[in-house]
């Protein structure tokens, strides 16, 4: 039953044909309230793609749209040209779309090891295939030593780690990270980049990354798409958001202030 | 060399549990007189039970009442198979003739039950896919009434309340000792299998299985089907240790004694379903010894029946309370965990194991402890569901 | 004609009883999550008090049925919930079983096996002519009861201030919290209406059978619990529509079954009540507190 992971051959119809991952004026409303509101994004191979926006913008509502979780009430998802709105996520991840949650959610009471283990065996990756591709992805994340212990041991660090390392286990295309630095210091989301940039080099997949943390964003992002209120408020390079005053107003103002309600 | 760190690193738990199967199945054995060693017989097919329950419970976290009514139909369906035909004909004069001419050897007469039993929550396990983890647990129930009322009617085929008897009793305490022996290391070896893993990864968070590809609704429906075997085999065991069959042998009274079993040893362990199985098995004997009445010197306590039920009661409720993962807090036995294990003894420390955060309840982490849960296994499948979001 | 008017009358006694059941359960699963398995010893308890002071004036004995009911009910929460209240769902299922078979065999040890009979009221055993239709007087009171305690919770539940907190809780438990909603005091609170409705059950449960065993309260309650599920768990409205599609199917069941099928009346009706489950796997009504969020 389990299906092999290969990917549907890109169907060349209007769709751009090098997009891996498309959203089509999505639109998704919880009892009238709309989530998102005509929000449209393209990843391009070998692409990192920031997504920000204020709390409640509808990034996540965004990501569990483009994973298969959430069904849209309007437009559609498109995975390597095909219609994947109707797909649910564990399909959409046998076509290299892989995820991370917010909460992360580990499996607490499985190894290290059978956590990433997991990511491969989910999409039907042989036992032997992804035995050998743990130990290379606990290297590439800085878990190794921490291979045999329960997932619902590690640090919180750790545990976001792990939690990149298990989507990374099912080989994706396209990597979505829901906020990877959430509760890191300033070390650890410098040691973080330095991770997501060599990840991106070494699977040679795309990186679609959800963070509050501009620096880490600004650093690693080729393009960066900006939701406010579940509305596309701007897409551009850094230093276009930096410069975009939609932007300032809308979003970077209210992050200094939530930071200057933190400190 | 190479074969000893195999089995130290990944094959110990199954080998400890079957030596500590048959040296108590043995020592008890000869300890006690011919009524003790029908006791112990029947707690080892009760074991098989407890690991059947297990199979679903242990490994998928959906909650089950309703998994003896596998056993029931395992052990019925046995009986059937193997009483003899002349007799099926003289005792069970309204069993259609097909199923009268019906006789199978032992083995197979018992492998055929435990095969009907799993077709059976195979073809259940389907409509169970698509509930929610809760009101699925609780379709269980349907199922363990609706077997317990077809078999306490449908005369033609399991004589109705009179119930079955001229059974071949095969269930000897070798057979039942290598049959929970052989469950024992089937057991072990699924649950390290990939599917194994994947099942279990089901159980610890059901929308993270999901994003990594996970069929949650298949996955548990193997897991179903698998324990509805187990159970079968139980069942059949059993009707080929007892002789005679009646419904109440698979209804809630047993129900609640094989989970108290599991619970006390720990749902989320093949070790938890052992141990807890045996320390019930003996808890349960000194209770029945003490229910029929004894004299300690000038004091003679008269017997009490409902004395033994209440005593696992409140010996189950109390586990909950201080400790509600079990003994084993889901943890398995292994060479090394008992080597830890020694070393700490003789360091005098109180041996702690797997992640639990004892929860006060009445701390706001807690309740929170109680909502992380909560939302996920009686509510997970909704949420993704999406068309069931928008406006329901 | 008068056979149907007959059946329905039939069917609303009978929804309504299981309603009352069913009410008790649904309103600890709305506060708690956690299915009250113990709800049928509850009910027991109730039963036990009525026919073992059968000779004490009627009042008297619904006063002393209330109070030791609602005590119990009280009481079984502070003692073996309160306890697991944070440990998880499962363990607070297996909790309520395992409370459930301890009274249960506690009722052996204590009155011993023996069924007791006694009379509640024998006027409820009378009946009385509505048009072509013959109504005994302990159905009407049943459906009247019923009536008045759905609008007294739905009353209770919009206007007073606990009420509302408890819909609060049922909700969303971490946020009613947050804004001062107090825990212990709620479901304490959702326990004694559950044993109220425990007792109300358990009077004309035995008022019906006359006679009290040590699992009275069970084959009605596994009823009740089928109707929660149909209605859709945590949803009041829901276990009440539940019951009365229950009591209506099973009153059916009953009369245009073959002779020879009528034994499993429970057989069928609970495979019905899996088609709806796979129809609809959320129940009838699915609530909002029944969604999450990824
Ligand atoms: N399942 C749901 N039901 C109802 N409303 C929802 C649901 N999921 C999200 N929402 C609402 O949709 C809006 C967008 O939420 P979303 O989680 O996508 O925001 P976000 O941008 O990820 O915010 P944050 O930065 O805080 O993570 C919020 O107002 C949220 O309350
Ligand atoms: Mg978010």
């Amino acid at each position: 039953m389990t299906a092999p992971t290969t990917v549907a051959a890109p169907a060349q119809t209007d769709a751009e044909p090098e997009l891996l991952l498309e959203a089509q004026a999505i639109g998704v409303s919880f009892d009238g309230v709309h989530a998102l509101d005509d929000v449209s994004i393209g990843i391009r191979s070998h692409e990192v793609f920031g997504l920000i926006g204020p709390n409640g913008a509808g990034k996540t509502t965004l990501m569990n749209v483009l994973s298969g979780f959430q069904r849209p009430t309007r437009g559609r998802t498109l995975v390597n040209g095909a219609d994947a709105t109707r797909w649910g996520p564990e399909k959409t991840v046998r076509h290299g779309v892989s995820r991370t949650f917010q909460a992360v959610r580990p499996f607490p009471a499985l190894t290290v090891a059978q956590n990433v283990e997991l990511g491969a065996l989910g999409v039907g990756t042989r036992r032997r295939v992804a035995a050998e591709r743990v130990d290379y992805i606990l290297e590439a994340l800085h878990l190794s030593h921490r291979r045999d212990d329960f997932a619902g041991k590690l640090p919180h660090g750790e545990e976001r780690r792990l939690g990149i390392a298990r989507a990374l286990a099912s080989e994706p295309q396209v990597l979505l990270l829901d906020e990877p630095a959430a509760g890191a210091n300033e070390a650890e989301s410098d040691e973080l980049v330095a991770s997501l940039r060599a990840i991106k080099a070494e699977f040679s997949c795309s990186l679609v990354v959800i963070e509050h943390d501009m620096r880490l964003i600004m650093s690693i992002c080729e393009r960066i798409h900006v939701l406010d209120y579940g509305r596309s408020i701007a897409e551009g390079t850094p230093a276009e958001i930096q410069a975009n005053p939609a932007v300032r107003e809308a979003y970077l103002g209210q992050v200094a202030e939530a930071g200057a309600g933190e400190s | 060399m190479r074969v000893l760190g195999f089995v130290r690193r990944s094959a110990s738990t199954p080998i400890i549990l079957a030596l500590l199967v048959a040296l108590v199945t043995i020592v008890a054995n000869s300890a006690g007189d011919a009524s003790l060693r029908r006791i112990v017989v029947g707690a080892v097919v009760n074991m098989i039970a407890v690991i059947g329950i297990y199979l679903f419970i242990g490994l998928t976290g959906v909650f089950s009442f309703g998994q003896l009514a596998f056993m029931a139909i395992g052990a019925y369906a046995t009986a059937i198979f193997t009483v003899p035909v002349a007799t099926k004909r003289a005792l069970f004069s309204a069993m259609p003739e097909w199923l009268a001419d019906i006789n199978l050897p032992f083995i197979p007469g018992i492998l055929a039950g435990a095969l009907v039993a799993a077709v059976v929550a195979f073809l259940l396990s389907f409509p169970m896919a698509r509930m929610q983890p809760l009101s699925a647990g609780l379709a269980t129930l349907a199922i363990l009434v609706a077997v317990y009322t077809v078999a306490g009617n449908w005369t033609a085929v399991t004589n109705g309340s009179k119930g079955m008897s001229a059974i071949p009793t095969n269930t000897t305490m070798p057979v039942a000792l290598i049959a929970v022996i052989l469950v024992i290391i089937a057991v072990w070896i699924f649950q390290q299998s990939g599917l194994g893993l994947r099942i279990r990864a089901t159980r610890e968070d059901a929308v993270a299985a999901r994003a990594i590809g996970i069929k949650v609704g298949r996955e548990r429906g193997i897991a179903f089907v698998a324990s509805a075997f187990v159970m079968g085999l139980a069942g059949g065991l059993y009707a080929q240790l007892q002789g005679t069959l009646s419904p109440d042998a698979f209804f809630l009274n047993q129900t609640f004694l094989l989970i108290a079993m599991l619970v006390v040893g720990g749902l989320n362990s093949l070790t938890g379903a052992v141990i807890g199985t045996i320390l019930i098995t003996a808890f349960r004997r000194v209770l029945q010894v003490i229910e029929a009445g004894v004299d300690i010197g000038p004091l003679e306590i008269p017997g009490r029946p409902g004395l033994t039920e209440v005593g696992i009661g409140i010996a189950l409720l109390v586990v909950l309370a201080l400790r509600s993962s079990g003994l084993t807090r889901g943890t398995e036995v292994s060479w090394d965990s008992l080597v830890r294990f020694g070393k700490r003894l003789t360091r005098r420390g109180t041996p702690s194991a797997a992640p639990t955060a004892a929860a006060d309840p009445e701390s706001v982490a807690g309740l929170a402890a109680a909502e992380r849960t909560t939302p996920e296994t009686a509510t997970a499948e909704a949420v993704i569901e999406p068309e069931r979001t928008p406006g329901a | 004609m008068n056979g149907f008017l007959q059946g329905v009358v039939d069917a609303l006694a009978l929804g309504s009883l299981y309603a009352i059941f069913a009410l008790g359960i649904a309103l600890i699963f709305s506060v708690l999550k956690m299915i009250n398995f113990a709800h049928s010893e509850l009910v027991t308890i109730g039963a036990f008090v009525l026919i073992l002071l059968a000779d004490v004036p009627l009042i008297i004995r619904i006063l002393i049925l209330v109070v030791v009911v609602v005590g119990a009910a009280v009481l079984m929460e502070r003692v073996a919930f309160r306890p697991v209240r944070g440990a998880g769902q499962t363990t607070m299922l297996i909790t309520s079983f395992a409370v459930s078979y301890l009274l249960q065999n506690a009722a052996i040890l204590i009155f011993g096996p023996d069924l007791r009979s006694g009379s509640v009221w024998s006027v409820l055993n009378e009946s009385f002519m509505l048009g072509p239709v013959r109504i005994l007087n302990l159905n009407a009171l049943t459906i009247v009861l019923t009536l008045v305690l759905l609008v007294a919770l739905t009353l209770f539940l919009r206007k007073t201030s606990i009420g509302l907190q408890m819909r609060a809780a049922a909700e969303d438990f971490t946020t009613a919290r947050l804004v001062g909603v107090k825990a212990n005091r709620i479901i304490a609170v959702a326990f004694g209406i559950s044993g109220l409705l425990a007792a109300i059950a358990s009077f004309l449960l035995t008022a019906q059978t006359g006679v009290v065993t040590n699992t009275i309260g069970v084959q009605v309650v596994l009823m009740a619990f089928v109707a929660t599920i149909l209605g859709g768990m945590g949803s009041l409205s829901g276990a009440v529509i539940g019951a009365f599609v229950l009591g209506a199917v099973s009153v059916i069941l009953q009369q245009l079954l073959p002779l020879e099928l009528r034994p499993f009346r429970d057989a069928f009706l609970f495979a019905a009540v899996f088609v709806v489950l796979v129809v609809r796997p959320g129940g009838l009504i699915v609530t909002r507190a029944s969604r999450a969020r990824v």
